[in-house]
């Protein structure tokens, strides 16, 4: 630096990096949202590439290879009709993965409007949130078999259920942080500059409101794929041809004893990918929620 | 002051607030009127309806509030717009600036954004456009290398700037009238000079009324026009700006010119008006300031003063008006 000034001040092009590592620091900090995101992006990663780790059919038939313990052969073992569980887990994981998704979007388009609706509108807050009250006050894992089991079993009621059991609980959570932001000084301002409520909403309120959806959104994920499993177990999910993972521990139930893998594998599958979430939305909640830290300290 | 068409005058308005059952009134009777191109001071202590006024000017108020009275805006009755109405004149027509410099830019954008944003909410011009306009405007208001302060996020920016920020973004439309509430009330003294010269320098260049809402009389003998003093929702006393300094004819006047600090007369405690401001819910019968004057009478107790014209520009709601000024001449 010319005339002796010194500056920490990166010039242009190793700013726009740096400014990037700088934001990502906090986010590596935070043990669980790392291991989270380790565990999480492990089964994204192998549900992805699944169906080139394995030439193998999850549904195709060998009778004289039933019941066979991990091997090389058989990584994970084979089911009662000889199946391949590495195949049948790995394809169990895209439709879990595939609801879960499909249950968060749902809750990111209709709980966060819903949320954002009754949180703005102090006349429509009563009437949502009765109704939300109401929905809520049901266990969740009890509801949604009422709702798959009233509409008969197939992957779109499971997604159905779920989005109705969570939905509510979204929209709770992006209420209470619209009531907050809706009172600071810039929307006020932005008022005063003449935006309409609907760019309000959109411009001013929900990007302040982010951090509270983000992680609620992630555990809406773990929930979705446990309570999948647990529809699919009792037979109100997916339908038996599919390779769900609440099906194959039901399937594998009857043979605990002699095939203990059977429902060791899928139940770990489950684990793995909630405990991930979890962590995952933990993490999420220590960076971006200083407060909370603030508290544990 | 010419006496041409007002931009703004604003007659009897009267605004109660209705929290459950009862009935508070925040602004009373308040009259006054904006030139094109004036300055106008609204001054008085915390609680004496001054933003109140200037969130019923643009139609903020909250649903509790009731107003009556009337407010004419360029030909316009502001009382009876709707919606869609008021959201055409809000940053259009009438540009408003808070306080808190700190909290009235939204944190997740860029002001460049912002700035973008607003010019093209009211513009139809293209993107490119909007930048270079937002350029300008980050200029007018005396931010140096505007073009490299767009990509800034509110947060890298001090207070003062932020405030220069704020006003470019009132700035947008070329409003006819800016209404400041407090602008400069949390920044510091010098910062606070340059953005009265920059509201000056503005309203010079542009034409643009100024409707500046303060609690310091500093602010208003270095800016007002006309000054509009007011004490609990009413108005105490109205006059150019000359004449309050030179003859005030309200004690309350009086009283926060001689509680301001000055740098002439050392002084070791500031002179305070002693007492609180009375509780809305629950007035003095009579002026409202009574109970806080040296100069009270029986009388002042007996009914609510109105206020009087002791000229063509001078307004005072004090019985005692005449003997305040006597007494301040001799």
């Amino acid at each position: 630096m010319a005339g002796g000034i010194h500056t920490d001040i990166p010039d242009d092009e190793t700013g726009r990096l740096g400014r990037f590592l700088a934001a990502l620091r906090p986010f590596t900090r935070s043990l669980s949202f790392v291991v989270g995101a380790v565990l999480f992006g492990f089964v994204v990663l192998v549900t992805l590439l699944g169906p080139f780790l394995t030439d193998v059919s999850p549904s195709a038939l060998s009778m004289r290879n039933r019941f066979q313990p991990p091997s090389w052969d058989h990584w994970l073992g084979t089911d009662n009709l000889g199946r391949d569980m590495l195949a049948r887990v790995i394809y169990g994981a895209q439709l879990s993965l595939m609801i879960g998704t499909s249950v968060v979007l749902l809750n990111a388009v209709f709980g966060v409007m819903l949320g954002a609706l009754a949180g703005f509108y102090s006349r429509l807050d009563n009437i949502l949130m009765r109704v939300a009250d109401a929905l809520m006050a049901f266990p969740a894992v009890l509801l949604a078999i009422g709702i798959a089991a009233a509409l008969g079993p197939s992957s779109m009621t499971a997604i159905i259920a779920l989005s109705v059991v969570y939905i509510p609980r979204t929209a709770r959570v992006v209420r209470s942080s619209v009531l907050v932001v809706k009172q600071l000084d810039f929307v006020l301002a932005a008022r005063a500059a003449g935006a309409t409520d609907l760019r309000i909403i959109l411009k001013h309120i929900l990007p302040n409101s982010m951090a509270p959806m983000l992680v609620q959104l992630s555990f809406v994920f773990a929930y979705s794929v446990l309570s999948e499993a647990v529809l699919s177990f009792l037979g109100l999910g997916a339908p038996p041809t599919v390779p769900s993972w609440g099906i194959l521990i039901s399937e594998g139930r009857a043979y605990m004893r002699e095939a203990a893998w059977l429902t060791v594998v899928p139940g770990v599958a489950i684990a793995v990918t909630a405990l991930g979430l979890n962590l995952l939305g933990d993490g999420l909640r220590d960076v971006l929620d200083p407060r909370m830290k603030v508290a544990e300290a | 002051m010419n006496a041409a068409k007002p931009i703004l005058s604003v007659s009897d308005l009267t605004i109660d607030f209705s929290p459950g059952s009862g009935r508070l009134p925040a602004v009373s009777e308040v009259t006054f009127t904006v030139q094109p191109g004036e300055m106008m001071c609204i001054v008085g202590e915390s609680g004496s309806g001054k933003s109140v006024t200037a969130l019923a000017i643009m139609g903020l108020l909250p649903s509790t509030a009731r107003l009556t009275g009337g407010m004419d805006f360029d030909g316009r009755d502001l009382t009876r717009l709707s919606r869609r109405q008021w959201q055409n004149i809000r940053g259009r027509e009438i540009g408003m600036i808070f306080q808190e410099p700190m909290t009235s830019l939204n944190p997740v954008f860029t002001i460049g954004r912002q700035l973008v944003e607003s010019i093209r909410h009211h513009q139809r011009i293209s993107p490119r456009a909007a930048r270079a306009r937002a350029v300008e405007l980050l200029d007018k208001v005396g931010i140096p290398s505007p073009r490299y302060r767009l990509d800034d996020y509110p947060h890298q920016m001090s207070g003062g700037m932020r405030q220069r920020v704020m006003i470019a973004i009132a700035l947008t439309c070329s409003p006819k009238l800016l209404v400041a509430d407090e602008p400069t009330t949390a920044l510091d003294v010098t910062i606070q000079g340059q953005l009265l010269d920059l509201l000056n320098q503005l309203r010079e260049d542009t034409g643009t009324a100024i409707m500046l809402i303060t609690h310091n009389m500093g602010v208003v003998a270095e800016v007002a026009d006309r000054v509009t003093v007011m004490y609990s929702g009413q108005m105490a006393e109205q006059a150019d700006v000359m004449q309050i300094f030179d003859r005030p004819a309200h004690p309350y006047t009086r009283g926060l010119m001689i509680s301001t600090p000055n740098l002439i007369t050392t002084l070791h405690r500031l002179t305070t008006i002693p007492g609180t401001m009375p509780n809305p819910a629950d007035p003095p019968p009579g002026c409202l300031f009574a109970p806080r004057c040296d100069m009270a009478t029986p009388a002042c107790d007996a009914g609510r003063p109105a206020n009087r014209a002791l000229s063509d520009t001078h307004l005072s709601a004090c019985l005692r008006a005449e003997d305040l000024q006597g007494a301040l001449t001799r």
